[in-house]
This record gives C-alpha cells, sequence and structure tokens, in this order.
C-alpha cells in the first residue's frame, strides 16, 4: 500500500511538473499567435495589447499585494512618474524611451522606497500603508496639475515619429510583441523570487509578520525591497502606455481609476499566484472594454459600467480566491503560498 | 557570566506602568520559570527582551551584549527565540515548509536544512503529520509545532509563554520532557507558565513577577515558602502547592 502511495505520488508530482512546464508554454505559444488571428481587426489587436498590458500591471502590484499581502491602493504613483520620467526626458533632453525605461524604473523605485520606508519603519505597513499609498498618489496628481508639470491638466503630447528608438510604430504588432516580451521577463522574476529564499520570507511575512520577526526575518528589509521591485516594474508600464497611446495627462496616469484596475486584475485572477493577474486581466480587460463599444452609446449612458460591475461582483463571489484557484484545483495541484516551497515542482 | 542580564527595565502603556525598574539574570543551562498573577508584566518583559516593544528605561543584555537597539530579527539571529501566548505558526504553510521558514543557519546547504527539519518534526513526534496544513494540527500539536519552528533558529535561550496553556495533559508532558532534554543538551528556557505544579517539575529556578517588579527568586520550594509570593497570589492566604 505504502509502495502504491508512493509511485502515485511520484507520478502525481511527474504530472505537476509536466503542467507546470507544459501550460506556460502552451499560453505562451497561444500568445504568440494571437496576433495572426487577430491581423485585421485593429480593436481586437487593441483588446490583446491592453489585456498583456494590465496583466503586467497586476503582475508587479501582485509582488506587494500578493506576495507580501501589503494592499496598496496607489500604484498609479508609480505609473504616473514612469510615464512622466521617460517622456519629459524624451521631450527635453531627447533620452530615447528605451533609457527612459531604466530612469521611470529606477526613479519610481526611489519614490517607492520613499513612501515605504517611512510607513513601514513607523506605521508597521497594513491600513496605513494602503492609505498612503492612495494619498501618495493623489498628492502627485495635484502636484502635476498645478506645477503644470508636462503641460498640467492640458496633458502631454508625443510628436508622432515612429521609429524604434523612438519607441514608436506605426502598426500595432511591435506594440503587442513588446508588451508580452515585458511580461514574460516580469514574470520569470517573479518566478525565481518566488522560489528563492525572499520568496518564502515574503510569503511568511504575508502568512504572520510578528512570527516571520521572530524567526529571524528581516521584515521591513523584505517588505521595502519588495515595494522597490513592484515600483521598478510599474513605471515600466508607465513608459510603455505613453509611448503606446501617445497622449497622457494626470488624471488618466495618477487616477484612482487605475490603481483599482491594477488591484482587480491581481485579485480576480489570484492574488500571490505567479499567473492568477495574467489569467484576471485576459478576463476583465476584454470584459471592460468590449462593455464600453457594446453598451457605451449614448441610449444607455453607464449601462456599460453596471455590466461590468456586476460581472466582477459574480467573479468575486464565486471564486473570492482568484480565478487561478480553480485552475489549480482542476489541475490538482498544490496551493500557490505552498508551492513556493516545492522548488523542485514548481 | 549571565546569559541575559535585565537591569532595571521599564515599560510603561500610558498610565499603566507595565514592568517597573524590573532586575534579574538568566545563567545558562537552566530553566528559569518567570510567574506572577495577572497583568504582573511576564509577557511584556518577553516582549521587551525579544524587541517587540520598545523599553521606556533599563537595559538588557544577551550574551555580555547590550540588545536594546537591535531589532527582533537580529536578537533572534544572536540566539534568542521564543513561542507565544496565542500559537502564532504559519497556518497556510504545511507543517515541513513552517520550519523552513527560518533563515538558514551560514553555509547551510538546502538538504541539511531540510535534513534538520525533518528531524526535528521527529523530535516533535509530528513526522508522521510533515505534509500536513498547519491549520489542521490540535492546538497542542500546534504547540508542539511552535515549539520545533523556534529549535529549526538553534538559539541558545528560548523564551515561552504559557506552553501548556489549553493544552492536554498527554501533550503537556510530552512538552516537559522535551524541555528537560533540551536543557540537558545545553538550551536555555524562560518559562511563563500559570501551570504552577508544571513549572515546578520542570524549573531549576524560578522568578516572580508582582505590578511589573521582581518581588521574589529562588527554587521552587524556596518560592512556595516566600510570604511575599503568597501575598502577590492568594492575598496571604493558603501556600502555593
Amino acid at each position: 500500500m505504502g509502495e502504491m502511495d508512493e509511485a502515485g505520488s511520484g507520478s502525481r508530482v511527474k504530472l505537476l511538473r509536466s503542467q507546470r512546464i507544459y501550460l506556460p508554454l502552451l499560453c505562451l505559444i497561444g500568445l504568440l499567435v494571437a496576433p495572426v488571428l487577430a491581423a485585421g481587426n485593429p480593436f481586437l489587436m487593441h483588446v490583446l495589447i491592453m489585456s498583456l498590458f494590465y496583466a503586467f500591471l497586476g503582475t508587479a502590484w501582485n509582488i506587494v499585494g500578493g506576495y507580501v499581502g501589503l494592499v496598496s491602493l496607489g500604484h498609479a504613483a508609480y505609473f504616473g512618474l514612469g510615464a512622466y520620467i521617460s517622456t519629459l526626458a524624451f521631450l527635453n533632453f531627447g533620452v530615447t524611451p528605451w533609457l527612459g525605461i531604466l530612469l521611470a524604473a529606477v526613479g519610481a523605485t526611489f519614490f517607492g522606497f520613499a513612501i515605504g520606508v517611512p510607513s513601514i519603519r513607523f506605521w508597521g505597513g497594513g491600513a496605513f500603508f494602503c492609505v498612503v499609498s492612495i494619498a501618495f498618489a493623489e498628492t502627485l496628481r495635484l502636484v502635476f496639475l498645478g506645477l503644470k508639470i508636462g503641460g498640467g491638466s492640458a496633458g502631454t503630447l508625443l510628436p508622432i515619429v515612429p521609429s524604434f528608438v523612438n519607441f514608436e510604430f506605426e502598426s500595432k504588432l511591435p506594440y503587442y510583441f513588446i508588451i508580452l516580451g515585458f511580461l514574460v521577463v516580469e514574470l520569470l522574476v517573479l518566478q525565481r523570487i518566488s522560489v528563492s529564499k525572499m520568496g518564502h520570507y515574503l510569503v511568511a511575512i504575508r502568512e504572520d509578520e510578528v512570527k516571520a520577526e521572530a524567526v529571524g526575518i528581516d521584515t521591513r528589509k523584505y517588505k521595502l525591497l519588495a515595494i522597490g521591485l513592484s515600483a521598478f516594474f510599474t513605471a515600466i508600464g508607465g513608459v510603455f502606455y505613453a509611448q503606446y497611446v501617445l497622449y497622457f495627462d494626470p488624471y488618466t496616469v495618477f487616477g484612482l481609476n487605475l490603481s483599482i484596475f491594477i488591484v482587480l486584475v491581481a485579485t480576480v485572477g489570484g492574488r500571490g499566484t505567479i499567473l492568477g493577474p495574467v489569467l484576471g486581466s485576459f478576463i476583465i480587460t476584454p470584459i471592460s472594454l468590449y462593455s464600453n463599444v457594446i453598451l457605451g452609446g449614448s441610449t444607455f449612458q453607464g449601462l456599460s459600467q453596471v455590466v461590468y460591475g456586476v460581472l466582477l461582483i459574480l467573479i468575486v463571489l464565486t471564486v473570492p480566491a482568484g480565478l487561478m484557484a480553480l485552475v489549480t484545483k482542476a489541475l490538482g495541484s498544490v496551493t500557490p503560498s505552498e508551492k513556493d516551497f516545492h522548488k523542485g515542482e514548481n | 557570566m549571565a546569559l541575559v542580564r535585565v537591569q532595571d527595565l521599564t515599560k510603561n502603556f500610558g498610565g499603566i506602568c507595565a514592568v517597573d525598574h524590573c532586575s534579574f539574570e538568566i545563567k545558562e543551562k537552566m530553566i528559569y520559570g518567570l510567574i506572577g498573577p495577572n497583568g504582573s508584566g511576564k509577557t511584556t518583559v518577553f516582549n521587551l527582551i525579544t524587541g517587540l516593544y520598545k523599553e521606556d528605561g533599563g537595559d538588557i543584555f544577551f550574551k555580555g551584549e547590550r540588545i536594546n537597539r537591535l531589532k527582533t530579527h537580529q536578537r533572534v539571529r544572536m540566539g534568542l527565540g521564543r513561542t507565544f501566548q496565542l500559537v502564532r505558526i504559519f497556518q497556510g504553510l504545511k507543517v515541513i515548509n513552517n520550519l523552513l521558514v527560518p533563515p538558514p543557519r551560514k553555509g547551510e546547504k538546502e538538504t541539511e536544512t531540510r535534513k534538520r527539519a525533518l528531524n526535528l518534526l521527529k523530535f516533535v513526534n509530528l513526522m508522521r503529520l510533515k505534509d500536513e496544513y498547519a491549520r489542521n494540527l490540535s492546538f497542542g500539536q500546534q504547540r508542539l509545532l511552535e515549539l520545533a519552528i523556534v529549535l529549526m533558529q538553534n538559539p541558545d535561550l528560548v523564551l515561552m509563554d504559557e506552553p501548556t496553556s489549553g493544552v492536554n495533559p498527554a501533550i503537556i508532558q510530552e512538552i516537559i520532557n522535551h524541555i528537560k532534554q533540551l536543557r540537558d543538551g545545553g538550551k536555555t528556557f524562560i518559562i511563563v507558565e500559570h501551570n504552577i505544579p508544571a513549572i515546578m517539575e520542570i524549573c531549576d529556578r524560578i522568578i516572580v513577577l508582582d505590578h511589573g517588579t521582581k518581588i521574589a527568586e529562588g527554587t521552587g520550594n524556596e518560592i512556595a515558602a516566600d510570604k511575599k509570593v503568597i501575598e502577590a497570589y492568594l492575598g496571604g492566604g493558603a501556600p502555593i502547592k
């Protein structure tokens, strides 16, 4: 009996390993093929790009909100900083947005530490961190509006000069592959972290911060690292947005709506799971965009938001742990926080 | 040299003085009991020693070094471990993974850490539950798991806050046996406990607190006969048994 259990458990582990390798691989192949299917349909292409884009932002938020459990409702702050730093460097000093990505990411990381250090050092994070994150994003919005940075409320318009160096393209296809590339890199980084000691510590902090400190984990340091990394990636998302849309203003890039949408993507998909935000984004971004197009006419003003809201409520009520929990259950896998400890199986 | 020296330790919460110029010493390889009526400041002293609270006055020395300014995790890395009054384990993780959370020893390989974790699970008789979620364990088993997590840190001093509270007699005896075994292996314990028979059975010395200050210290028999202690517990009634 024991041997049979061992054998069963062994084949299950093999199955899990193969699932963990082949499933993301299948998803990636699907995403590489998707533009072919969307050829000739610019709106579908836009939906795909935005789904990848919000998956990227949701994954960045997930580092701090999902893995550490620090709920930030002000991630638009890092996003907006990313968009402005890169764009202003481009417009004023001719710095290519490719280099701007680095400037933006480093700048936002610095601001992430600036908000993280006091809120964690003096108040330990928690609800205070959530409130400070909103205040920080709102303050930035008001500062950019009040000081008319980048044109203030009139917004910032990027000149249309398509070239690789300018990170501007005539078709949507390059944008699609760029954001797909960004997402893959981000997911690989997160995967490496989740199986590292740092990943274990982040999960432990989320489970019980006092206990984590009491077993010798420098909880402040790891929370700050998570905030910094999350801000880093979110700012890259901001640069991509600026280059894709070519126009933005403080309302759009620092707005609470954006912060909440990022949180929704991760929460609906599954906080603390690597692929949760990707799944979440590919569910709610199309719902949001299509409901706007189909129901957004003047006859039933606001109906699109009602339908979108109802769908979200249904998802959250039916699967409070996130849609990824359904997938993991269907595959008979271990829970997200657990798999982080199974290095060989992840 | 004392392993721990607490000197004039003071902690106020608003107008309440929880620990009032408390001083005592803990010698190596001994089991100390820290007892006192409810509200006498026992857990607060633990929280001050481990750095979860910041003291308002006084000094704490560990291995001869003043540790007042060190953070909790730094004190833990110096060799200080603790359990909590209400069990604190990583409920959402499996039993074995609870033991893999503490940072490994310097230079220790992953396989070695895992082997040590499995040995500790054997030690606390939780081996058969290693793949169970911690939240599914009984309260007594969770206490044992908490002890195993502390031991993973390989501490020189273990502070245990009411380790037998809410635990059935069989597991109480198991916990007592483990503590004695670990003491014999060179570890030092300070135990806060309301279970006086258990304290009398395992402690080499007992420190009694009342109103945040030390009122007595001695062996079990000395404490049981101490008038100040009897008065603090019973208002001058029957002796402690």
